[in-house]
């Protein structure tokens, strides 16, 4: 069935719609404007008689196709072993630009260079911030009788960055004689806890398997995971070591759970997964809360530092240099102190050049 | 590998031994497989690429089952009787399976079931109890100059509360699209809100300019991390230690 006012438009002529008419007898009781029909404006237009206006459908792109092509080899070709060869539009990347990339990628490398194979002349002259003189302030508060929990939430992909922390970590546990339960919620985080504790265990010989730490294992179920803590070990059944029954280790076999640990310091390479740790053990857990995180996780997790759910927020980068420094353990991350200085004094020449570009010329559009 | 659970099942160390070096040597190697990309695309890097998710795969049902399921299966087989509730537990878990047989397919909704609904229910309780609620208690805090001692530092303290409230209000503002307001009244909502939204929006371009710069960082490090790595071995190899 038709709109009402679409049935009342019909009987209108359309060009009495735009202009006024005089008063004939044939149209007399037939509203004389849009307003009187109580239609909206736009409807003016629908109502008006015309023509189809042929609209050629527009020729994709190159750049168009390019991605037509790799959604269809996504969507119904086998992944091949060797990528097709990209074709690049030069009109799209002049000479210069594609030198100042060359320029950039070539200053950054050597940056990096710099913090691997560098002097090392400003190798612990970082004054470790606020968060991390708490952190190692309360680590060093630790004793023999505590217990700590250390969560493995990074993968390997991000040991660069997370391993000199976690090394710094453990070496200072080990130190202090206090007693490490490593889990994970991720199969590779078992790897690295192992990894990491037999490190500190090849440089304390009275820092052993079972008595001083346990590599508890794999939390399966994510959330569920994470969650089971707040009850007991949660599904933990055997080591990951020895595979042993959770009761005949000797550090585990006094503890009830996971409530009876002093600290819970958190290992983590992800945003949700740092904040679903905060979230599932914040909220049963009394013990206080620690997390070593990427550099690009300080962002999104300082809110739970002021808020109070972190004790402590150490965020890779810089910071993994001040945590080693704040300790006192071997430096590996403090060692690319000259690389982070190269990298700032790169940045800043850049962001120079781009501006004086930008004032002189206008912006990239402009140019063009 | 085997050496590897050995020596640790033994007491010793994982560093102990030539297992070490031998993955060292491994990881160089594939390191600069995949630093090969940045060149230019090219099989091998590919390949390290596919080697790194089936590496991946295969030692994450490892240890799931070495951890997981085993120690569940061995303890139902040994006493039936008090465990049997890991037999429901593997029933659902065998019930997943069905989700590829076609006619039988429909039983797979059972535990999808659960663990959907499970799953939701922790996300749901675990974002509210353990950020909005606490966010929001955060970001309830005082503006007067004397609840942070008064002086001059109660009145910098002040002020910093005062702008994290400013700008989550704008932040939060900058997610409001609303129609033209009728009437003076409307009209100047209208303009307090755009006004808000755009600093609104500022706050959120800074937010994501520090999350760039700690990303660039972290890759940056990453970077290093593994030039470090690869001049350690290089270095080893120069000394005659490999």
């Amino acid at each position: 069935m038709p709109h009402r006012s679409v049935r009342r438009a019909e009987k209108v002529p359309v060009e009495q719609a735009d202009t006024p008419q005089p008063d004939r007898a044939p149209f007399r009781g037939v509203p004389q404007s849009w307003d009187e029909l109580e239609l909206l404006p736009i409807e003016a237009s629908i109502a008006r008689a015309h023509r189809p206006t042929y609209v050629p459908p527009r020729k994709p792109t190159a750049g168009e196709q390019e991605l037509a092509a790799t959604l269809e080899q996504l969507a119904l070709g086998p992944p091949p072993l060797g990528e097709r060869r990209r074709v690049r539009e030069a009109a799209h990347e002049s000479v210069p630009i594609r030198a100042v990339r060359l320029l950039l990628s070539g200053l950054l490398l050597a940056a990096a260079l710099v913090a691997a194979v560098g002097p090392g002349g400003l190798t612990g002259t970082a004054a470790p911030r606020e968060a991390v003189l708490d952190l190692a302030e309360s680590l060093a508060a630790l004793g023999p009788d505590d217990t700590v929990l250390l969560a493995f939430a990074y993968t390997p992909s991000y040991s660069g960055e997370m391993t000199p922390m976690a090394d710094a970590v453990i070496e200072t546990l080990a130190q202090r004689g206090a007693r490490v339960v490593a889990v994970s919620i991720d199969p590779a985080g078992v790897a690295l806890a192992r990894q990491r504790l037999a490190r500190a265990e090849s440089a304390h010989a009275d820092y052993q398997y079972g008595t001083q730490y346990v590599v508890a294992g794999y939390l399966s179920g994510y959330r569920a995971g994470a969650r089971a803590l707040c009850e007991g070990w949660g599904g933990l059944q055997v080591d990951a070591v020895r595979g042993l029954p959770w009761g005949e280790l000797e550090l585990t076999a006094n503890l009830t759970g996971a409530g009876d640990v002093q600290r819970v310091v958190l290992l983590a390479d992800d945003g949700s997964t740092a904040r679903m740790w905060i979230e599932q053990l914040g909220a049963c857990l009394t013990a206080p809360l620690d997390a070593l995180v990427t550099g690009q996780l300080e962002a999104t997790l300082t809110p739970y530092l002021l808020s109070g759910q972190l004790a402590s927020l150490v965020a890779g980068g810089v910071a993994a240099g001040e945590l080693e420094v704040a300790l006192g353990v071997p430096p590996q991350a403090a060692r690319w102190a000259d690389g982070y200085a190269s990298l700032l004094v790169i940045l800043v020449l850049a962001a120079v050049a781009a501006n004086v570009f930008y004032i002189s010329v206008g912006s990239p559009e402009g140019a063009e | 590998m085997n050496g590897m659970l050995d020596s640790i099942a033994a007491g010793t160390s994982l560093a102990a031994g030539g297992w070490e070096q031998i993955g060292a040597w491994v990881a160089a190697l594939i390191t600069c497989a995949v630093l090969s990309y940045a060149i230019a695309p090219n099989p091998i890097a590919r390949m390290m690429q596919f080697l790194l998710v089936g590496v991946a795969a295969g030692y994450a049902t490892a240890q799931a089952w070495n951890l997981v399921l085993w120690p569940r299966l061995a303890l139902l087989i040994q006493d039936p009787a008090s465990q049997w509730l890991y037999g429901v537990y593997m029933v659902l878990g065998l019930l997943l399976l069905a989700r590829g047989i076609k006619p039988l397919s429909a039983v797979a909704n059972v535990p999808l079931g659960m663990l959907f609904g499970g799953g939701a229910a922790l996300a749901l309780g675990g974002a509210l109890a353990g950020t909005l609620v606490p966010q929001i208690g955060a970001s309830m805090v005082s503006l007067a100059p004397r609840d942070y001692g008064g002086g001059v530092a109660g009145w910098a303290y002040a002020l910093d509360a005062a702008l994290l409230l400013l700008g989550t209000i704008a932040a939060l503002v900058a997610f409001q699209f609303t129609a033209t307001g009728r009437g003076p009244l409307g009209q100047a909502w209208q303009r307090l809100v755009s006004g808000l939204g755009a600093l609104g929006r500022a706050v959120i371009m800074v937010a994501f300019g520090v999350v760039y710069a700690g990303a660039m960082v972290t890759f940056f490090g990453l970077l290093a991390s593994r030039l470090s790595f690869l001049a350690g071995v290089i270095g080893t190899l120069m000394a005659g230690g490999g």
